[in-house]
């Protein structure tokens, strides 16, 4: 395939997902994936043989007529022209801000895809999130490399005193769904849409709305928790492990978080950062078209998009939600997978 | 050497931009370098500990509501600290810190027509104790100072109740029931006693014509047909009984036939509900008005009493039933509990599910306002969803105009016309499905008087 045919095929684009690392932010990764795309094609640029030219000859001794010969164009050598492709060449656009301490799966729109990042946006899907905590150790910033401001006994928390208090705190965010939605709270229409069960909000800019806390391991002092939200940001995610801290008597700080859903992507979709280049970005994106159909972006009150899960366009193996399964997290058994998942595609195609 | 020097310079401008230096001088000394780490080690090595020395979840209570009358039991809301106003209010939940302050171990609350009743145990032996409206000496004779003969009709912080026990340090106080103007005292060993009005005989003692009730120190104890009393349950101006092995027995006002005793004559002596329920071994009765409910082992249900807002409606079409009817609600399967408010039902089944009818905010949004025959409320309303499946209601109680249900999880939702703030939502507009009040406690048990609630529950940690 020729670079000029790449080059439309991701101008045409649509969606792919990225696992975005630890310690790099999402623009980092977006500078990145264009770099790594122009370098790409320059190398299946310079790899074709050049263009021919048609060269006619005139002065021919000894015949009248002129030699017509074919000969290559340096004209558009990249020795003469420089990198065919740049960087600036590629308009890539990202779904919802992901911090540098979080890592996890990202969604990204390339080319004509980016007017589905918005559509993305604003069908508001759950973001499923893995957030570890420490107990014992309370700082500034949440985070292990704040000041320390102080330390705290933390024998005595036990498990069920984790599960009460998420408990608690994802029944008060329920309430909190309720009061953001914008309808008269004493009519009819308030109640059919309560009855119908989860309620997003109307916009991104609300206070974060948590659906579903558990704590899904506990090794004292470290325990794990699992939240389901909407509308948060990743200093309200370090929050929640301070607040537990807090309201079990002793303090914690948060050592991880790890966005492990956004919507219909999971992390059996996202694409680890040595697989960001043009072959396996143009094959996520094939295989991504499925999950950003109408039916899956429509609008409306209520959280249907758990019921309306296309399970479809995942693998066999997939088809269980991938957030329980703790396998998705041995990064040892995802590298192995991702390259599998990679020729299956191409086998296919 | 040159290109020493210029280190050495290089260092210490890096050193001077860092922060943490001289003032003076702009250089970090050595001296501030070891007081420095010498904090920072401090801090490294000491470890706080935020829990007491006796560590265990303590018991909380709160209070919302109407405060006007002095049933919330918080002083500071009548007797303000200095620039502060007077509550009249409170339409939050609020700790009742009364009994922290004593160490007081509650067993039951009673709410009734503005006054509590509270009975538990203190570190002293067991205690009964009662705040809000006194003017029928439903909380028992209250002066002060002591032989003045000076009452008190408003008492706005919990304190004693006497009972002439026997042995008054060792009979515990197990359940209190409070009507609209009397109050009904059931004890592990010595019986029932009665206090407060007695003007239909709801207190089990002759009426007196021209009897004065404020200033009454009259405690009437009880004389039981049968001694074990499993519940007692207060309506307006009735009292019921339930024993062990399943009998009702009810005395008071009978004007809508509250007693089921098959006339509408009032009675002051406990005599036995019969009707449909004869036979059936009762296990659950409830009312807090004029219609009574009652639940069999078997999981039936029966009712009698006021019927004008279609509360019977399923097997009469007479207002006022006295007689003990069986409602045969077959598609509610096996009922657990109930109750029953003025003019509106409830109860929950054997899967945890709310089912509602009568007139009223019923909790199915506004459209609905009368119904003959029980409607479920979706369980999506009580937080059960795609992520919480095992979600069920055990417990529902009711006052006059509103319902309150607690889940297996001890989340607290309450629903119906906002009397001053009793729901607990903060405002005092109507609420016509389950709102989750935000109690911060895991609430075991609530209690719902006319214009006030009392949640009892434990500590998170």
């Amino acid at each position: 395939m020729s670079a000029r045919r790449v080059y439309n095929a991701l101008n045409k684009g649509g969606v792919f997902c990225i696992f975005k690392p630890k310690g790099i932010s999402v623009q980092h990764c977006v500078r990145k994936i264009k770099f790594n795309l122009a370098q790409g094609l320059n190398h299946m640029y310079n790899d074709e043989p050049l263009k021919e030219r048609v060269q006619i000859d005139e002065d021919n001794i000894g015949t009248d007529l002129p030699v017509v010969t074919t000969v290559p164009d340096l004209a558009a050598s990249s020795l003469v022209l420089g990198p065919m492709y740049q960087p600036e060449d590629f308009r890539v656009h990202y779904c919802g801000e992901l911090g540098s301490f979080a890592s996890g799966v990202t969604v990204l729109g390339i080319g004509e895809g980016c007017k589905l990042v918005k559509k993305i946006l604003d069908a508001r899907y759950i973001h499923v999130y893995h957030v570890k905590g420490t107990l014992g150790r309370a700082t500034d910033n949440f985070a292990p490399d704040g000041h320390l401001v102080e330390k705290t006994t933390w024998n005595h928390v036990k498990r069920p005193t984790i599960d009460r208090i998420l408990a608690a705190s994802q029944a008060l965010h329920q309430r909190q769904m309720f009061l953001n939605m914008r309808v008269d709270p004493q009519s009819q229409e308030a109640y059919d849409i309560a009855a119908k069960g989860l309620i997003r909000p109307e916009d991104g800019y609300t206070a974060p709305i948590i659906y579903n806390m558990k704590c899904i391991e506990f090794q004292p002092p470290d325990f794990t928790v699992e939240v389901h939200c909407v509308n948060e940001h990743s200093k309200y995610l370090r929050q929640i492990t301070h607040n537990v801290g807090l309201e079990a008597k002793s303090t914690a700080i948060c050592t991880q978080i790890r966005r492990i859903r956004y919507g219909h992507f999971t992390l059996s979709h996202a694409l680890l950062d040595k697989h960001w280049t043009v072959e396996h970005i143009l094959s996520n994106i094939k295989h991504c078209k499925s999950l950003t159909k109408r039916s899956l972006l429509k609008p409306g009150p209520n959280m249907i998009q758990l019921e309306h899960r296309d399970t479809s366009a995942l693998e066999p193996g997939d088809r269980d939600t991938p957030s329980l399964d703790p396998g998705c997290f041995d990064a040892e058994k995802r590298l192995e997978n991702v390259p599998q998942d990679q020729e299956i595609i191409k086998n296919k195609r | 050497m040159a290109g020493l020097k210029q280190m050495s310079t290089l260092v210490q401008s890096v050193l001077r931009t860092t922060g943490n230096s001289c003032n003076k001088c702009g250089q970090r000394h050595a001296s501030n370098l070891y007081r420095r780490e010498k904090r920072k080690k401090e801090k490294e090595d000491s470890v706080f500990q935020h829990l007491g020395k006796n560590y265990q979840r303590t018991d909380r209570v709160y209070v919302w509501g109407n405060a006007t009358t002095g049933a919330l039991g918080i002083r500071q809301l009548h007797r303000p600290e200095k620039n502060r106003s007077t509550v009249n209010t409170v339409s939050r939940p609020r700790r009742l810190s009364f009994l922290d302050k004593y160490d007081i171990k509650l067993s039951d609350v009673g709410t009734g027509y503005g006054y509590t009743v509270l009975c538990g145990k203190s570190p002293n032996g067991p205690l009964l104790m009662g705040c809000g409206v006194n003017l029928d000496s439903q909380l028992g004779y209250q002066e002060y100072p002591k032989n003045t003969g000076r009452l008190l009709d408003v008492i706005i912080e919990p304190v004693p109740i006497e009972l002439p026990l026997i042995e008054p340090s060792t009979t515990r106080m197990t359940q209190v029931a409070c009507g609209r103007l009397h109050t009904i005292v059931l004890t592990d060993k010595e019986g029932v006693y009665t206090l407060g009005n007695n003007s239909y005989g709801q207190c089990g003692r002759p009426t007196v014509e021209g009897e004065v009730y404020r200033g009454n120190q009259i405690v009437h104890k009880l004389v039981t047909p049968d001694s074990n009393i499993k519940q007692v349950v207060c309506g307006l101006d009735h009292t019921m009984l339930l024993t062990e092995g399943g009998q009702v027995y009810s005395f008071g006002l009978n004007a809508d036939g509250q007693l089921g005793s098959g006339t509408y004559q009032s009675e002051f002596t406990p005599t036995m509900v019969k009707g449909d329920i004869e036979g059936e071994k009762i296990v659950h009765i409830a009312c807090k008005a004029d219609c009574i409910l009652a639940v069999s082992a078997k999981g039936d249900i029966f009712g009698w009493g006021n019927s004008e807002y279609n509360q019977l409606s399923s097997v009469t079409d007479k207002t006022q039933v006295n007689i003990p009817r069986h409602l045969p609600f077959k598609h509610v399967g096996r009922v657990q509990r109930v109750c029953a408010t003025g003019s509106m039902c409830g109860l929950i089944n054997e899967s945890g599910k709310v089912f509602v009818w009568g007139f009223g905010i019923l909790g199915k949004g506004p459209k609905l306002q009368q119904t003959g025959t029980p409607t479920e409320i979706p369980m999506t309303l009580f937080g059960n969803n795609e992520f919480n499946e095992d979600v069920h209601v055990k417990d529902l109680q009711c006052s006059l105009n509103h319902f309150a249900a607690i889940t297996n999880k001890g989340d607290l939702y309450m629903w119906g016309r906002n009397i001053a703030g009793a729901l607990g939502f903060g405002h005092k507009q109507d609420q016509f499905f389950p709102m989750k009040v935000a109690v911060p406690c895991e609430v075991s048990s609530v209690h719902c008087g006319v214009d006030h609630t009392i949640a009892v529950g434990k500590a998170f940690a």
